[in-house]
């Protein structure tokens, strides 16, 4: 009896919840962004453009905008909406701060014979990823603000580094070196959307390292595919220290916690040797780093740098 | 004051600092022995990282419930046995103050790895007194554990401690002093570790033995060269230097409690936070 009751007194245990760690969401640039649907308007008429602004800490914020036009003789900011004032194009900015959005070209017209839109076009099973020596003839079509085709043979082409790929009268586009350039068609002065191509390997290659002790080697090599994906392949020869719940992230820090959660898991890895992720909708710059993470832990074991 | 009582609070003390760490130099008489229900508790969100450099890190948290004992067989060989029969591990949620985002905790409730061993007492009247034990680790713990399947309550691998231990009492002023020195030959790619620790006990009434003791573990480095996914951060060439009291109360003359603590002042590979534990014992 006397040691069933010191066993009873005993066993009272010290179960723990499951507690909660607070941080502060990681720093990043704020970002001031406006859309819309429409880009071409009437003269006399008038609409919203949509603003949104993401804070230091990637939070949707609402905050007071103030409004830009290239050319009020065109577009008009009148009570945060966007009035047509004459034929043309003007672009139209926000600002908040010292922070400006990107811009959006709006076309203004006065009837249903001016050029409203123009569009580039690729021909069937070309894509803007293109090799260096490639060439690839494009075409642009313009249009009323109705939509319907507007005959037109006059076009400028355009390029923006023509030391990356050259266009000539006839909208033929030469692929010349290594890098990314906009291409652009402007038909009775109206100008397309830009449309961007990457000529040649667009990869970044970078040499692990271990950090805190941890052993991390091999290299990584990022590459965007010609479906505009992004890879991330490991070599062969990768090794690191694997524990339980070991992951590979891209991430703007080397740092663990700001890695889990701000950065972009792809996998977990369970043993070394070479693997390969591909993720969509990444850009091959859009991430500083590779980190070999510890997750439950959020405790990096090393990072590559890929240049 | 009591030499028996003054031997068994020393016992107390030493398991609850390591749970290896029993009895020191002292073995039981045939048939006489020692049972405690313990629990200890490590809250950690910092870490000791290969390097010895202290990083936040997701919080852990390690509950242990543990039933030890030991039993003397002979006048000189006293069986001991841990039992962590209810260990649970826990893993923070997170949650951003700006954007609400959370990334979701979690847990593990298991048995814990259990223990086993022998020591064989001699030179037990002289002024110091030497065991030399085995103790063998047996790997009932969860090593892939909760949601994730990333959090553990045991390394998973049987391991064996030779060790030995040396005692002198300085009675009747109330004081003694303990040293041990261990081999830990572990398996599974692990590396194997040198112990060693020393302790200093007083006892200023006869209920009360105050004590404080450190305990340091280094890393042979002879494990397989890189962590797998057995022998995770948290077990594999973890090396720490500790001190930590303990309080021991004698309720009666066979039963009180024990409360304590251990602090790593340096470390590698290892949480860097107190490990708290607290422990009612019975002698018989």
């Amino acid at each position: 009896m006397r040691f069933r009751n010191f066993l009873l007194i005993s066993l009272i245990f010290l179960s723990g919840c499951i507690g909660v760690d607070y941080f502060d969401d990681p720093i990043v640039d704020p970002i001031l962004s406006i859309s819309s649907t429409k880009t071409s308007i009437l003269i006399g008429e008038s609409f919203e453009i949509e603003t949104t602004f993401t804070n230091e800490y990637g939070v949707v914020e609402s905050v007071p905008i103030t409004w830009q036009s290239s050319n009020v003789a065109i577009a008009a900011i009148v009570e945060d909406k966007i009035l047509g004032v004459s034929s043309g194009q003007a672009t139209i900015f926000a600002n908040y701060k010292e922070i400006l959005s990107n811009g959006i070209e709006i076309t203004v017209v006065g009837n249903l014979n001016e050029v409203a839109t123009v569009e580039i076009t690729l021909p069937d099973n070309f894509n803007t990823q293109l090799n260096e020596g490639q060439t690839v003839q494009l075409t642009a079509s313009s249009f009323n603000i109705e939509g319907t085709k507007l005959e037109r043979e006059e076009i400028a082409w355009m390029s923006s580094n023509d030391n990356i790929a050259s266009i000539n009268d006839t909208g033929l586009l030469q692929a010349i070196s290594i890098g990314t350039t906009n291409i652009t068609a402007s038909i009775d002065g109206v100008t397309s959307a830009p449309l961007g191509f990457s000529i040649g390997a667009q990869v970044r290659t970078g040499t692990f390292q271990g950090v805190g002790g941890y052993k991390v080697s091999g290299s990584v090599l990022l590459e965007v595919n010609g479906d505009g994906d992004l890879k991330v392949v490991l070599s062969e020869d990768f090794e690191a220290d694997i524990a339980l719940g070991t992951f590979i992230y891209l991430s703007n820090s080397t740092s663990g916690i700001p890695t889990r959660s701000g950065g972009l898991e792809l996998g977990e890895i369970t043993s070394n040797g070479g693997v390969a992720y591909t993720v969509s909708d990444v850009g091959l710059n859009d991430y500083q780093y590779v980190v070999v993470l510890c997750k439950p832990a959020s405790l990096t074991f090393g990072f590559s740098e890929p240049k | 004051m009591n030499m028996k009582k003054y031997i068994a609070f020393s016992i107390v003390f030493l398991f609850a600092f390591k749970v290896t760490y029993a009895g020191g130099g002292w073995v039981y008489k045939k048939g006489k022995g020692f049972f405690k229900a313990g629990q200890s508790l490590i809250y950690a969100d910092r870490f000791f990282d290969g390097n010895g450099e202290v990083i936040d890190i997701t919080t852990i948290g390690l509950y242990t419930s543990s039933l030890y004992g030991e039993y003397g067989l002979t006048d000189k060989l006293t069986a001991i046995g841990y039992f962590p029969f209810f260990v649970r591990s826990t893993l923070n949620e997170i949650k951003f103050r700006q954007s609400g985002n959370s990334v979701p905790g979690d847990e593990v409730n298991a048995l814990g790895d259990a223990q086993i061993g022998l020591k064989y007492g001699f030179n037990q009247e002289n002024p110091i007194v030497f065991s030399v034990g085995l103790t063998v680790g047996i790997p009932l713990g969860e090593t892939m554990g909760g949601e994730g399947r990333i959090l553990q309550t045991g390394d998973g691998e049987w391991n064996q401690l030779l060790r030995i231990d040396a005692s002198h009492s300085f009675y009747p002023k109330p004081f003694y002093a303990s040293a041990t020195l261990g081999f830990n030959n572990r398996t599974q790619g692990f590396s194997d570790e040198i112990h060693y620790g020393f302790e200093l006990g007083y006892t200023p009434t006869e209920k009360i033995t105050v004590i404080i003791k450190s305990y340091t573990v280094n890393s042979l480095y002879n494990g397989d060269g890189v962590m797998t996914m057995s022998n995770g951060i948290f077990s594999n060439n973890t090396e720490y230097f500790s001190i930590g009291p303990e309080l021991i109360y004698g309720i009666t003359s066979d039963f009180g409690f024990t409360a304590g603590a251990g602090f790593a002042f340096s470390g590698k590979r290892i949480l860097a936070s107190p490990n708290w534990s607290a422990g009612l014992f019975m002698t018989f």
